[in-house]
């Protein structure tokens, strides 16, 4: 397979972002990265997907975010806020249940054992 | 640093997002921070200065892609204010974002383009001519229907969207609560529905259109109710003649082409619908609100002879065909398309409108990834090749560039006007237009567009928007290499001379005289003939003009001539003085026969009708050549 289908990937970025942000407060190039390097490269998001939904995630006050001038660059730091780390919690579970299901319904399709001859 | 560079591409992506100097310079800020880092560890992994740079940039993405999104985030906020503010107060917060006026009726606008208002053909009026003459025009005039206002409702109930125009244009709204219902729907559908800039008659056209309701105002009450219901309601609404009589315009051709000209059903023509007559210097036309609506604008271009051919747009759609020649420059890579179009709306500040029911209708998506990357060729171009992939085209409907289904875009016709006076023998056309371009023809192919040529040398065409782009540029070598240019595929010269007779007789010789006169110059009701040498092409069509009061035809006569079919009772007047004795009429129902045919075999049918004893007065008045120099002139 050759990267992820970038259909089923856009489900799930938001509850991506939120997750990473979950061990502490991270500014958007350390967050892209973060998630390249969790997910093997896999997950390789671009700046122009990633800050609209940084935004929208504010926008949203599932995030807050500060301004850092001590690194010489103005420096914008999101982290979760109460409502975010909520939404993280029921997305996960979401998400559980989702594949779970999945894996029901797909049953042998997805099984990794080999196909009879 | 290589500030420089991410400098520009920032500056670029904060001009075309929308959002105020505090967030533009936030965003840019963040940024360019992201920028910088990575430009670090790419020199740091070993790439050089110039190739960092161009990396960091491409891993960005195209800054319109960028800039839609980060605005449409933003905009979302302003939006979910009122959405929460829930259904009760919806209406009184709506006040704020809604309908606010940005300026008064663009009157004067709609003047300046001398095509969209009549002139007065016998006058050097400054003002333009009123031709539409009844006392309750008013309903088609109201004034709030032209003014301005910028609409923001996001799933407001319809009710409370009509409460509030009502408050706020001061105007009664009546819903026809029971047609809507009856229709499958409620009265307090959502209406999602937001645009900057729009007259209020257009924002009713479309906010109501994806409901199949309509609008029509009676009496000064706005009543808002299905299409079904509205187009049986008949309106009448009168024009004065004596302009288009002036205009050297006979009745016959003023009534083809009030015929031909709308959407509009014709009781003697499709079994159902409205009715015109001409009774004096008075047209009086029955039909539906909607109809009447478009007419006067194609009523006045006709009437006015000076002309100079470009349509009947109104000043909206005027911006919006001049906005479609600006050279655009795009850079979408897997962009949705509502994102596309909010953004190209916003670069070239015109409405552009995606036409979501029959988009989706096709199986298509709002939001399907479009790609494409250009700079320098025009808007139209751009979007014709953004859409065409997707089946999408673009037509100018109530002034809002509309994005829908080639299918869709190819089922709406409208008319235009142009200016063949100086095209020698503009009848050939007739022939011309249809070969030269790719619509479809309702004479031709038995459905499609039409073409009436007026006694002051107009063309009017109803033909769908492609079409009519492909026949401006056909026109245009035409009228620019002059007489000696006219195509040579044209054998024949068609012309088309209408008989005035009563219904019974019209229809009788419709039948008869493709079998009575040269019957092998006679093709029916198919297509033409493939042959190109072949002889068939005339054609005979017949449509009700309502009833006419018979002396009318011979307004010169002193006397009043007696009736044969009037015999009885007309001796009577007699007794009485000539001149004060009222008119003796007797009203019949009349239609025109629409022959089109060449010269000779027009003369052979004026004879076969002079034989069968016909009134002289009823005989063939000539409509597609024109009178004085300029068909002269064909001879040389």
């Amino acid at each position: 397979m050759d990267g992820l289908n970038p259909e089923l990937m856009r489900g799930s970025l938001e509850l991506m972002v939120l997750s990473v942000l979950s061990d502490g407060s991270k500014y958007g190039y350390l967050i892209q990265q973060r998630l390249k390097d969790a997910s093997d490269e896999l997950v390789d998001l671009k700046a122009g997907t990633l800050y609209p939904i940084l935004h929208k995630l504010e926008t949203k006050k599932m995030v807050r975010c500060r301004w850092d001038d001590s690194t010489g660059r103005r420096r914008k730091w999101y982290e979760l806020t109460a409502a975010g780390k909520k939404q993280l919690k029921v997305r996960v579970d979401e998400w559980q249940a989702y594949v779970e299901c999945l894996r029901r319904v797909l049953g042998p399709l997805a099984d990794p054992s080999p196909m009879p001859a | 640093m290589p500030e420089h560079e991410f400098q520009i591409y920032l500056s670029v992506l904060s001009r075309l997002v929308k959002l105020d100097e505090q967030q533009k310079s936030a965003i840019a800020d963040e940024l360019s921070d992201h920028l910088e880092e990575r430009f670090e560890e790419l020199v740091r992994s070993g790439l050089d200065r110039d190739e960092a740079i161009r990396q960091a940039l491409d891993e960005f993405g195209d800054a319109s892609g960028l800039a839609v999104d980060l605005t449409r985030v933003s905009q979302k906020r302003i939006r979910r204010i009122i959405m929460r503010s829930g259904l009760v107060t919806a209406a009184l917060l709506i006040i704020g974002f809604g309908w606010a006026f940005l300026f008064p009726p663009a009157n004067d606008a709609l003047n300046s383009e001398p095509l969209l208002i009549a002139q007065d053909a016998t006058s050097n009026a400054q003002t333009p001519a009123k031709i539409a003459l009844d006392t309750d025009s008013s309903d088609f005039d109201e004034p709030f229907l032209k003014k301005k206002v910028v609409v923001n409702f996001r799933d407001t109930p319809l009710t409370d969207v009509l409460e509030y125009l009502s408050r706020e244009q001061e105007v009664p709204i009546l819903l026809d609560a029971v047609a809507v219902e009856e229709a499958g729907l409620l009265v307090d559908e959502p209406i999602n529905f937001i645009v900057e800039k729009i007259r209020v008659d257009q924002a009713l056209d479309l906010m109501l259109r994806e409901f199949e309701l309509t609008w029509y105002i009676e009496n000064g009450i706005l009543h808002v109710t299905t299409i079904e219901v509205a187009n049986e309601k008949f309106l009448n609404r009168s024009y004065d003649v004596a302009p288009f009589r002036a205009a050297g315009i006979a009745p016959g051709t003023l009534l083809e082409i009030v015929m031909q000209a709308t959407d509009a059903l014709w009781e003697e023509v499709d079994g159902d619908g409205g009715r015109v007559s001409i009774v004096g210097d008075v047209m009086t036309i029955r039909q539906p609100y909607q109809v009447h609506r478009g007419l006067p604008q194609l009523l006045g271009a006709i009437a006015n002879p000076s002309a100079p051919g470009r349509g009947i747009y109104q000043a909206e759609e005027m911006a919006c065909l001049r906005e479609l020649e600006v050279a655009t420059s795009v850079n979408f890579t897997d962009t949705p398309l509502n994102d596309v179009v909010e953004f190209l709306s916003r670069q070239h500040e015109i409405p552009i409108f995606l036409d979501t029911v029959s988009i989706e209708e096709a199986g298509l998506l709002t939001d399907e990834p479009i790609s494409l990357a250009m700079s320098g060729k025009s808007l139209a171009i751009t979007l014709r090749l953004m859409l065409s992939e997707f089946e999408l085209a673009t037509e100018i409907r109530s002034g809002e560039l509309f994005i829908t289904t080639i299918e869709v875009a190819n089922e709406h016709l409208h008319s235009v006007v142009y200016d063949v006076r100086k095209i020698q023998d503009p009848s050939q056309l007739f022939e011309a237009v249809p070969a030269l371009t790719s619509g479809l023809w309702l004479e031709r192919d038995g459905w499609g567009g039409t073409m009436s040529l007026t006694e002051n040398g107009l063309l009017v065409v109803r033909q769908t928007e492609e079409i009519h782009r492909e026949i401006a540029s056909v026109l245009k070598t035409f009228v620019a290499k002059g007489t000696n240019q006219t195509p040579h595929r044209v054998r024949r010269t068609l012309e088309t001379r209408l008989y005035r007779l009563p219904s019974e007789t019209a229809e009788d010789l419709q039948s008869a005289l493709p079998s009575t006169i040269a019957p092998e110059t006679w093709r029916g009701d198919g297509p033409p003939s493939p042959d190109e040498d072949s002889l068939a092409v005339g054609t005979v069509r017949k449509v009700s003009v309502g009833q006419k009061v018979i002396e009318l035809a011979r307004p010169k006569s002193t006397s009043q001539p007696v009736k044969k079919t009037a015999s009885g009772n007309a001796k009577k007047a007699d007794e009485k003085p000539v001149p004060p004795a009222p008119p003796e009429t007797i009203v019949v129902s009349e239609s025109v026969l629409i022959i089109n045919q060449t010269a000779a075999i027009h003369n052979r049918i004026d004879d076969f009708l002079r034989s069968l004893g016909l009134d002289q007065s009823a005989l063939g008045r000539k409509t597609t050549k024109l009178s004085g120099g300029m068909s002269g002139g064909g001879f040389f």
